[in-house]
């Protein structure tokens, strides 16, 4: 059976001023894939239902979210103390395809988008393969000597000034990077907007797009059919069939 | 220690215990498996069921309001045929009843629904004339009496199974209908399909979901099922102690005889959450 129960608070950090990191215990026996994620939710009644959070990375008695406040859930969150508990449903969904036979990945993320990435890049370093990581901010960077220690190569950009490797976004420089050299698959997670584009330009390099979609939840299981999004082969649960997608089978328009 | 009886006589459908999940909140089933044991349930109401497969409506399908959740999900499901094939011989590994819920865009559907159901392994039909979130049937059907009259009398002559109709609290007196449904021969009601609701995006200034109608369920509306009459039937809405997310789960009680409401709940959040659903965490969308 997967797990569903309290957990403990180990950590609640601020990587910027709206972003942070939490980090929980993992539950023996817990499998935890990368790119999958957690319903989370707050012991208190209200509000009412769980949170979806990506998995960002884990050890083998941590695991660890970056979140973003967007509402009154994800801000409760980041009012954790160290020891308080939360409740926890997981892991969930399908995660990357980390396929076996990939020598390079260009890893894309944007936001806090790029936390789910985290775990994507360890296993993938894990497996020998070697990733480079594009890396999108719309200020502060955050996380970067993490991120440096588990990709063979970062790159980071930024909106503001002097802040990153690159004013402007990971799109500006993605054809150039695609285009010289022999990819065999990009990993993206982030805004639609960064996705879709990331999805096109891999598509015109024939490049395979594995892309994380986010969407509110009630069940995060497959059962209340409310996180549905379009793909050519008609509505998907985002939950139960993704998070993950190819790029060629969902449709991101907005 | 001794067990202790939490049996319920639902009309002719008997239950082990009065826990059940109410339609939509818990898919066939399946899902819900590797979380918790199936055979802990007294029944289990599967997604609104459809003669043909329906794909529901466009996303978004979700909007959280302080302790409700508004929904749209336009009664996605596989079509009867899949349910026959594959859900009822999934349900049946386990000890629970299982009841049926039906939707049609017309009458002639509802009775395809009720003569197809009839003859297959199910313990119950539960008539679903209450849904909001679709153009046709739902609402409309359930919240007009002349047609409720015609449609539970025609589905009565159907099928000998046992019946429930789902009710919709979107009417100035519901008593007026669950008489009428009752006198024509429903076993049981099952009270109360969510309310109507809306819910507007400021900045793009329309409504949240693209049918603009949404059904509102969760503790928000736990008032107004408690106060849907009950002298006639009972439904609750619990949530449970286990406090990680809400839970619509009806308790039928026989349309013939009163159903203890007050009873009924304290028993089963004394009781049964604690002894057999410590775990328990069913999303309380109740189509």
């Amino acid at each position: 059976m997967k797990f569903y129960g309290k957990v403990k608070v180990k950590k609640v950090e601020f990587m910027t001023e709206d972003a942070f990191k939490m980090v929980v215990d993992r539950p023996n026996d817990m499998v935890i894939e990368p790119g999958q994620f957690f319903m989370i939710k707050n012991v208190e009644l209200h509000p009412l239902l769980n949170r979806p959070i990506s998995v960002s990375s884990y050890n083998e008695t941590e695991i660890e979210f970056g979140i973003k406040i967007v509402g009154t859930g994800t801000e409760n969150f980041s009012k954790l103390r160290v020891d308080d508990e939360i409740f926890l449903m997981g892991a969930l969904g399908n995660g990357f395809d980390l396929k076996k036979e990939y020598k390079k990945v260009l890893l894309v993320g944007g936001g806090i988008g790029v936390e789910p990435l985290k775990g994507a890049a360890m296993e993938l370093n894990k497996m020998g393969i070697f990733t480079k990581m594009f890396l999108g901010f719309n200020n502060e960077c955050f996380d970067i000597d993490i991120f440096k220690k588990i990709a063979n190569e970062v790159i980071t950009f930024s909106e503001a000034e002097n802040k990153a490797d690159f004013i402007g976004y990971p799109t500006d420089i993605l054809n150039d990077e695609l285009s010289k050299s022999d990819y065999d698959a990009v990993f993206t997670c982030g805004p639609k907007i960064l996705m879709k584009k990331v999805n096109e330009i891999s598509k015109a390099n024939n490049v395979e797009t594995q892309l994380l979609l986010e969407e509110r939840m009630a069940c995060g299981i497959g059962a209340c059919l409310g996180c549905t999004c379009e793909t050519v082969n008609g509505y998907k649960k985002v939950c139960e069939d993704g998070p993950m997608f190819y790029g060629n089978e969902v449709n991101l328009n907005e | 220690m001794n067990k202790i009886d939490m049996s319920v006589d639902l009309n002719g459908l008997k239950l082990k215990n009065p826990v059940t999940v109410a339609s939509g909140t818990f898919g066939f089933g399946e899902e819900y498996a590797e979380f918790i044991d199936l055979n802990q349930i007294g029944a289990i109401s599967v997604k609104g069921l459809t003669l043909k497969p329906k794909e529901g409506n466009p996303p978004p399908r979700l909007y959280e309001t302080p302790m409700g959740l508004l929904n749209s999900i336009g009664l996605q499901n596989p079509g009867v045929e899949v349910f026959i094939k594959k859900y009822i011989p999934y349900l049946r590994q386990f000890d629970t009843k299982i009841i049926a819920n039906i939707n049609g865009a017309n009458l002639e559907e509802y009775m395809e629904m009720a003569r197809i159901l009839d003859k297959e392994d199910v313990d119950s039909i539960e008539l679903n004339i209450s849904c909001p979130n679709v153009k046709d049937g739902g609402l409309a059907f359930g919240t007009n009496p002349a047609v409720v009259r015609n449609i539970v009398t025609e589905i009565r002559n159907c099928t000998t199974k046992h019946l429930i109709v789902k009710l919709s609290p979107n009417v100035t007196d519901i008593k007026e209908i669950a008489l009428i449904v009752e006198e024509c021969g429903a076993d049981a009601i099952s009270l109360i399909n969510t309310v109507a609701g809306m819910a507007i995006d400021i900045e793009k200034q329309k409504a949240v979901v693209e049918r603009k109608v949404a059904g509102l369920s969760g503790p928000a509306v736990k008032p107004i099922a408690r106060e849907s009459k009950v002298e006639i039937v009972a439904t609750g809405i619990l949530l449970l102690c286990a406090k990680a997310l809400a839970v619509v789960r009806p308790i039928l009680i026989p349309v013939k005889e009163p159903g203890p409401f007050e009873t009924a709940i304290k028993s089963i959040s004394s009781i049964v959450i604690f002894k057999l659903l410590n775990k328990f965490f069913i999303i309380g969308i109740n189509f």
